[in-house]
């Protein structure tokens, strides 16, 4: 009976030393006073204090939100779009699936960098515009606060609208082709079949792109960072993005600390919440 | 069988000598590096702009100091040195030579590193005889000397020199003119004045330049007098006049549209594309525009900020400080002080500051500034010219809430009162 826990032994002591005792000591700092240098001083809860009363810390809280809300809708039904268009009668179909997957596998920076330079001022798009007599709609596009969050979400959905179309795929191919024919021999329409029939069959993987999906739209950086570095004026501010800024660029490890505590409780709050009632939903099904 | 017995045999041969080739390749490598062959080799960390320098002085020391090899590391923005700095610190693999900033403005500061114990006290420091007094004490920590400062550098403006010619214009010497200058370059269709927004602290040092002129010539002992609470940054009417100029050069047309998404990497590259008719950042930006484009003619001239051309106080930049880890082994620190003392050479010092459009503190001692920053020798001169204020602000959320909010005037996003209450709330966050 020792033998099996022996053997899991190793694997237990690196979990325990690389992610709980890290995440621990996060949640320690969280509450103290420090640098990243010197001592840790305790101060309680002035740091969540703090976070309460900054304006940047609660605008870049809604931005999280936003920008995570927005992104599971447009991911999961562009990516459920494409599952269908893509599942049986395209020939090309392999090629395409490969082709929209593509971006799910580049890393993020450089997908922020590249789309950095497309959004650029005098950068492809804006040159494109021009180009085709559409010159009033060229913008400062991550320069300007109106439109900087939203160029994001925009580079967020072409990268990972590949990743819902892989898990809907996969979900519509555990449909049976019976079924499928049953509805064709009732004469159901195409809207109805969806409705009625492959939609209710595809709420598993519904709740795990769902899932999935917010836990990347909250947790977003990268591309955040390579786009607009938060800005302008913290008008693309995400938690992610604070955290980073508060703890390395103005050296406040203990409010960093407090945020990324803050960022991991929403994280697991909502998504626990939402597949909680997408497994109810299912089951009704 | 016997061709399966011989075919594994040649596999295995095959194996060996691919294995016996990886290993001559990587000793032919290894012996190759200079830095692998030395017996001591010192990390250094720097911020990219100073590469060019580095670049020219350490072949120059390695060759003095066979012994000893240099491996930089240069961070592409100031917030990657600092999370670099900071954690390999705190980890206790920092590198052997630390990049520090005079004062407590940054995380990297000077008195939050040596409050720390984090840095080496500099020994038998020959080159004080011929710093800045100023600098110097504000490399101090306590009694201490921590770092050297290799160059200063002017905050100012880049000036397309063709583009003046071709628009008949005139390089501006008071704001008003700037006004004017900025206003007619607009008309003519090219950016009138480039200022990296995104990622840089130029809007700070922009701010901090005016507020040089409009707060602390007035009074230079403003920063002791907000140490003991006699004053804000809301209730100093330079403050405001400082963030209006800012203010007024928007409604001029002076910045691109979309300024507030221009990097500095952008910004330089840009100017050096010719595409603007004035760029401001600190002088030792040379190095990379030169990188960009060495045939581009331009010149550096003070920042006008006040409406008479005498007016104006110039801000010197003395960050880019290098000093010696103190949790280095001792033949390290050894080694580290050593190289500080040959950067700190005349010679070298010269060359470092030529190749990154800085100059050493022995020439701006002594009013000899080179060709390229011919144009500020009446700023030295005249002894018009002050350090970066955020020297003696006692946090670094100070001068970021200056550079971020300040950055909102021209996006629209801030008003005045806005920032200078940020700044307030910043400061009284309290030292670090």
């Amino acid at each position: 009976m020792q033998v099996p826990w022996l053997l899991a032994l190793p694997g237990l002591l690196a979990l325990l030393c690389f992610h709980f005792l890290p995440a621990g000591f996060g949640g320690y700092y969280a509450f103290t006073s420090w640098n990243g240098l010197g001592n840790a001083t305790w101060v309680g809860l002035k740091n969540f204090r703090a976070i309460a009363n900054d304006p940047i810390a609660r605008g870049a809280l809604w931005h999280t939100l936003e920008l995570a809300g927005c992104f599971v809708v447009l991911v999961n039904l562009i990516g459920l779009a494409l599952a269908f268009g893509l599942n049986r009668t395209v020939k090309t179909r392999h090629l395409l699936r490969s082709v929209f997957f593509a971006p799910v596998a580049v890393s993020p920076l450089a997908i922020g960098f590249i789309w950095q330079w497309i959004f650029d001022n005098q950068g492809a798009l804006n040159r494109a515009l021009g180009d085709v007599g559409l010159k009033s709609l060229e913008r400062s596009w991550l320069g300007d606060p109106s439109t900087a969050l939203w160029t994001i979400l925009v580079v967020l959905v072409w990268q990972y609208s590949g990743l819902a179309m892989v898990l809907y795929l996969a979900g519509l191919q555990g449909i049976s082709d019976e079924i499928y024919e049953a509805t064709l021999v009732d004469g159901a329409s195409g809207w109805l079949r969806l409705r009625k029939v492959m939609l209710p069959l595809l709420a598993p993987a519904v709740t795990v792109s769902a899932t999935i999906t917010l836990v990347i739209g909250l947790r977003v950086f990268d591309q955040i960072l390579a786009l607009t570095g938060g800005g302008p004026v913290a008008a693309s501010e995400t938690l992610a993005t604070q955290v980073y800024k508060q703890t390395f660029y103005l050296g406040r490890y203990g409010y960093g600390a407090a945020l990324a505590l803050i960022l991991a409780a929403l994280i697991a709050a909502v998504a626990i919440g939402q597949l909680t009632l997408l497994r109810m939903h299912e089951q009704r099904l | 069988m016997e061709t399966s017995e011989s075919s594994g045999r040649h596999l295995l041969l095959f194996l060996a000598s691919l294995c016996a080739a990886a290993v001559v390749v990587a000793v032919v490598a290894n012996d190759a590096h200079p830095a692998r062959r030395a017996p001591i080799t010192l990390n250094l960390y720097s911020y990219v702009i100073l590469e060019p320098g580095y670049d020219g002085l350490i072949p120059n020391f390695e060759h003095a100091y066979p012994n000893v090899a240099i491996s930089p590391t240069f961070a592409p923005t100031v917030a990657a040195l600092y999370q670099l700095t900071t954690t390999e610190l705190a980890a206790g693999n920092g590198p052997d030579l630390i990049p520090t900033n005079p004062g407590c403005g940054s995380p990297v500061s000077i008195c939050v590193l040596a409050k720390a114990s984090y840095l080496a006290p500099l020994l038998k420091q020959p080159w004080t005889k011929w710093s800045l007094p100023l600098l110097t004490s504000a490399s101090k920590y306590g009694r201490g000397l921590y770092a050297f400062i290799p160059t200063v550098s002017f905050e100012g403006i880049f000036t397309n020199d063709a583009l003046f010619k071709e628009f008949g214009l005139k390089v501006p010497v008071t704001f008003s003119q700037l006004l004017e200058t900025c206003k007619k370059a607009r008309a003519d269709g090219t950016i009138p004045l480039l200022l990296p927004v995104e990622g840089s602290t130029v809007v700070q040092h922009l701010l901090e330049d005016i507020a040089l002129t409009t707060v602390y010539k007035p009074d230079r002992h403003w920063t002791k007098d907000l140490k003991a609470g006699t004053v804000s940054f809301g209730g100093t009417p330079g403050w405001h006049a400082a963030l209006q100029e800012l203010v007024d050069m928007d409604g001029a047309g002076c910045f691109e549209p979309g300024a507030a998404a221009t990097t500095s990497a952008a910004a330089d590259a840009e100017f050096a594309q010719g595409k603007a008719l004035m760029y401001f950042n600190v002088t030792s930006h040379k190095g990379t525009i030169d990188a960009a484009n060495p045939q581009f003619p331009y010149s550096t001239h003070p920042f006008p900020s006040a409406n008479s051309p005498s007016g104006t106080t110039t801000q010197i930049e003395a960050a880019n400080g290098v000093a010696v880890n103190a949790h280095a082994s001792a033949q390290n620190q050894v080694a580290a002080q050593m190289f500080i003392d040959f950067l700190a050479r005349p010679a070298q010092d010269a060359l470092f500051a030529r190749l990154i459009g800085s100059v050493t503190q022995f020439d701006f001692l002594h009013d000899q500034l080179p060709t390229y920053l011919a144009n500020f020798a009446p700023v030295v001169k005249a002894h018009e010219y002050a350090l970066n204020p955020e020297l003696g602000w006692w946090n670094p959320s100070v001068a970021a809430a200056l550079n971020q909010d300040g950055g909102g005037l021209i996006t629209g996003q801030t008003s005045i009162d806005q920032v200078l209450t940020a700044m307030d709330a910043a400061w009284k966050l309290g030292p670090e």
